[in-house]
C-alpha cells in the first residue's frame, strides 16, 4: 500500500515521508508535475498526497487532467492557499481532502486513514477515545481492556459520539439517530441519556469524557492526561 | 424633465426647432407665393395695356381711340379683364364699358399694382404711364379675381393648407426619425454604463464595448478601459503577492511543524509547536486581511447568522475544552437572517470567540448569544478591555502596539481588526464593552433582513 507523494520541496518531501513511515505509510516522492503523472501511469498507488503549488505545473491542473483520465485513487490536497474559494477549487478539481500548511501529521495520517478506508471497511472495525474502545460488530465496549456491560442504548449513544471523537455532535443529530421516529419531542431524553453515559465512565475511570456544548450539541474526547 | 441627459437634452431641442420651423416655413412659403403670383399677374396685365398701346390711334373728339375688335371682348368681360385711358390729370380718355377710373391712379410716373374691392368683386389691376404721339397719359388694365377663369388666386388659396399639412407631416417623421438615430447612436453608450456599473473586484475581467461606440465617445470608453486594466493589474500584484507570501512562509513553517514535531523533550516540542501555531495564525490573519481588501457584500446576499454561530461553537469547542475552557451557544434558536456572507460571518464570530476563550481564567465559559434582531454578543469573564483601549482594539495590531506594546498579549494580532473590516463590509457594527460582574462583552451588530425577504431568498 504505496503513496505517492507529490511536492517539490525537498526538505517536506523528506520529513513527510519520515513521519509517514512512523505511522505506518510508505511513500514514493515525485518533486514535479510531470514526474508524477508518469509515476501515476507506471505504477498502483493507494492514495496520493498532491502539493498544489508545483514548480512545473499548477497542482490543480494536474489533477483535473488526471481526474479526466479516469484516474480514481483517493487526493489528498496539500497547499498554502487557504481561503473558502480556493478549498471549493481544490474540491472541485477533484481532491478528496484538502490540508492547509503547515498541519500536524496526526491530523494527516488521520485524513489519509479516511481517505482510504473504503464504505465495507466500517465492519469489524473499533474506535478508539482514550482507553475506552467499541467494537462495531460486537458491540463489547472495553475500558482499560477490561469487558464492561452497557445498555443496548448506551452503546448507540457512545457510537454516535465516537465516530466523531473530538469533533462536536448537534443534540438534533443525536435525538434522531437514537430515537429515530419515535423522538420523545420536546423532552430530555438526550440529556438524560448523555447524563447517564457520562456518570457510567466517571464511574469507571474511563480516560474518556463526555462534554456538553450548551446549546449545541455533545463531544467525546479523551481526558488530559493529568501531569 | 432631466436635463442632464443627453438624450432628452437632443429631443427637446429638436421639439423646440420643429415647433418654430412649423411656424417659419409656411409664413415664408406663403409670402413667397404671393410674390410670385402678383409678378405673373402684372406681367400678364401689362401684356394687355401693351397690346392696347400698340392698337390706339389718335382721336379728335376724346384724344384716343381703339378698334372696336379690341374693345369688344372687354365689353363683354371675357375672362374679367376691365381697362381704362386717362390723362395725367385723371380725365377718362376712353374705357372698356362701364367703368369710368378703376383705380386711383399713382402719384408718381411708374407702374405700381393695384387690388381693389368692389360690388362685383375683388380686381387685381395695373396702373402704366405711357408716351402717346408725345402726350403723357395712364393705362389702367385690371381683372375680376372672382371671374371663373382665373385661377391663380385660386392656387394660392389651395396651396397654404396642403403646405402646412405636409411640412407638419415631414416634420413630425423628421422628429421621430431623430430620436430613433439618437437613441441608437446612445444606446451603446448606456449599455457600457450598466456593464461599468457591474465592475468589481471579481469580476476585473470586464471591459466596456468598442465595437457601435460613436467616435467621439470611443476615446474616453478606451481611456476607461485602460484604467481598468491598471486596477486589474493592482489587483492580481497585490494577490498574487499575497499568495506568494502565504506560500512562501507556510512551507518552512510546515518544515518547521514537522521538525518540531520529531522532537523527544516533549515540554520543548510543546512550546515550539504552540510558537508555531501563532506564526500559522498570523500567516493565516494576513490573508484574510488582504482577501477581505477585495470583498463586496451584494446587496442581495442574506445569510443566517444563527448558524454561523453555531458552526463556530461546535467548531472551537473542542479547543477550548482542551484548555479547560467552556463554551456555551444561548439565545435565538432559530435562522436570524441578515444581510451579509455566511462565511464571512463565521470568520467574524470565530475570531471574537477565539479572542474571548484566549482571554478567559481556565475554568471560565464563553457565552455565544444570538439576538433575533440580527446581532451576536460573545461574553467572557476574562480581565475585561481598559476604556481607553476599547476603541484602538479594533485597529490592526501593527498601530495599536506601536504606541502601547501591552495587554493585548500576543497573537492577538489581526483577529479583530478582521472582525471590524468585516463588520463594516456588511454595514454592520462591532464593539466592545464592560460585562456586568467582571469580563468583556463584544457585540456584532448586523442589518437583519425583513422576514418576507428571507422567505424568498
Amino acid at each position: 500500500m504505496r503513496l505517492l507523494l507529490v511536492e517539490d520541496n525537498a526538505d517536506l518531501a523528506e520529513l513527510l515521508l519520515q513521519a509517514l513511515a512512523r505511522h505506518g505509510f510508505a511513500a514514493d516522492v515525485m518533486p514535479t508535475a510531470g514526474d508524477a503523472e508518469e509515476a501515476v501511469s507506471s505504477a498502483h498507488y493507494a492514495a496520493m498526497i498532491l502539493d498544489l503549488g508545483l514548480p512545473d505545473e499548477d497542482g490543480l491542473l494536474l489533477l483535473k487532467r488526471l481526474r479526466k483520465q479516469g484516474v480514481q485513487m483517493p487526493v489528498l490536497a496539500l497547499t498554502a492557499r487557504g481561503s473558502v474559494a480556493d478549498r471549493v477549487d481544490g474540491l472541485r478539481a477533484g481532491a478528496d481532502d484538502y490540508l492547509v500548511k503547515p498541519f500536524a501529521v496526526e491530523e494527516l495520517a488521520a485524513r489519509l486513514q479516511a481517505l482510504m478506508r473504503r464504505p465495507g471497511d466500517l465492519l469489524g472495525e473499533q474506535l478508539t477515545v482514550g482507553d475506552v474502545s467499541l467494537d462495531l460488530q460486537s458491540r463489547q465496549v472495553l475500558v482499560d481492556g477490561n469487558p464492561e456491560p452497557f445498555s443496548a442504548r448506551e452503546v448507540d449513544l457512545l457510537e454516535i459520539l465516537m465516530r466523531r471523537a473530538g469533533r462536536v455532535v448537534q443534540k438534533a443529530f443525536v435525538e434522531d439517530h437514537l430515537f429515530g421516529l419515535n423522538a420523545p419531542a420536546g423532552s430530555n431524553a438526550v440529556e438524560v441519556a448523555v447524563h447517564r453515559l457520562r456518570r457510567r465512565l466517571q464511574g469507571l475511570d474511563a480516560r474518556a469524557v463526555v462534554h456538553t456544548v450548551k446549546g449545541v450539541g455533545y463531544f467525546i474526547a479523551e481526558t488530559k492526561a493529568q501531569g | 424633465m432631466n436635463f442632464r441627459s443627453a438624450f432628452s437634452q437632443i429631443v427637446w431641442l429638436q421639439v423646440l426647432a420643429v415647433a418654430a420651423t412649423s411656424l417659419v416655413m409656411p409664413i415664408a412659403l406663403y409670402l413667397f407665393l404671393e410674390r410670385t403670383v402678383a409678378d405673373y399677374q402684372v406681367k400678364m396685365l401689362r401684356q394687355r395695356e401693351q397690346v392696347l398701346l400698340q392698337a390706339m390711334t389718335p382721336a379728335p373728339a376724346a384724344g384716343v381711340a381703339l378698334p372696336a375688335s379690341l374693345t369688344e371682348p372687354y365689353a363683354q368681360e371675357i375672362s374679367g379683364f376691365s381697362f381704362a385711358i386717362s390723362d395725367p390729370h385723371g380725365r377718362l380718355l376712353t374705357s372698356s364699358a362701364g367703368d369710368p377710373a378703376l383705380a386711383p391712379l399713382p402719384t408718381a410716373r411708374r407702374i405700381e399694382m393695384f387690388r381693389r374691392k368692389t360690388g362685383k368683386g375683388a380686381y387685381v389691376g395695373v396702373s402704366v404711364p405711357e408716351d402717346f404721339h408725345g402726350q403723357p397719359i395712364w393705362i389702367q388694365v385690371q381683372q375680376n379675381q372672382d371671374n371663373p377663369d382665373v385661377v391663380l388666386d385660386d392656387v394660392q388659396a389651395r396651396f397654404l393648407p396642403a403646405v402646412v399639412t405636409l411640412s407638419a407631416g415631414v416634420l413630425l417623421f423628421l422628429l421621430l426619425a431623430d430620436i430613433v438615430i439618437v437613441r441608437r447612436a446612445l444606446g451603446p453608450i448606456v449599455a457600457a454604463s450598466g456593464l461599468a456599473g457591474a465592475i468589481s473586484p471579481t469580476t476585473m475581467d470586464l471591459r466596456l464595448p468598442t465595437q457601435r461606440m460613436p467616435s467621439e465617445i470611443l476615446p474616453l470608453v478606451e481611456a476607461v478601459n485602460q484604467a481598468f486594466d491598471r486596477l486589474e493589474h493592482g489587483f492580481r500584484a497585490q494577490r498574487d503577492l499575497t499568495a506568494d507570501v502565504a506560500h512562501e512562509l507556510r512551507t518552512p513553517l510546515a518544515v518547521l511543524r514537522l521538525r518540531a514535531e520529531a522532537l523527544v523533550d516533549p515540554l520543548m516540542r510543546a512550546r515550539i509547536l504552540a510558537d508555531i501555531d501563532v506564526m500559522t495564525r498570523l500567516v493565516a490573519q494576513l490573508l484574510s486581511v488582504a482577501e477581505l481588501e477585495m470583498v463586496i457584500i451584494g446587496p442581495d446576499e442574506t445569510a443566517d447568522l444563527h448558524q454561523a454561530c453555531l458552526e463556530v461553537v461546535e467548531h472551537l469547542a473542542p479547543l477550548a475544552v482542551k484548555q479547560g475552557k467552556a463554551i456555551e451557544l444561548e439565545g435565538s434558536e432559530g435562522p436570524v437572517w441578515v444581510h451579509g456572507r455566511s462565511e464571512l460571518l463565521f470568520q467574524a464570530v470565530r475570531n471574537l470567540v477565539e479572542n474571548a476563550i484566549r482571554h478567559s481564567p481556565p475554568g471560565g465559559a464563553v457565552t455565544v448569544e444570538v439576538a433575533a434582531a440580527g446581532a451576536a454578543r460573545v461574553l467572557d469573564r476574562g480581565p475585561g478591555v481598559p476604556g481607553e483601549l476599547k476603541n484602538r482594539l479594533f485597529e490592526r495590531f501593527w498601530r495599536a502596539r506601536r504606541k502601547e506594546r501591552s495587554s493585548v498579549g500576543a497573537g492577538a494580532g489581526l483577529g479583530l481588526s478582521i472582525v471590524a473590516q468585516i463588520a463594516e463590509q456588511h454595514g454592520g457594527q462591532v464593539s466592545v464593552d464592560d460585562r456586568p460582574g467582571g469580563g468583556a462583552v463584544f457585540s456584532l451588530v448586523l442589518r437583519p433582513v425583513r422576514k418576507s425577504a428571507a422567505a424568498a431568498a
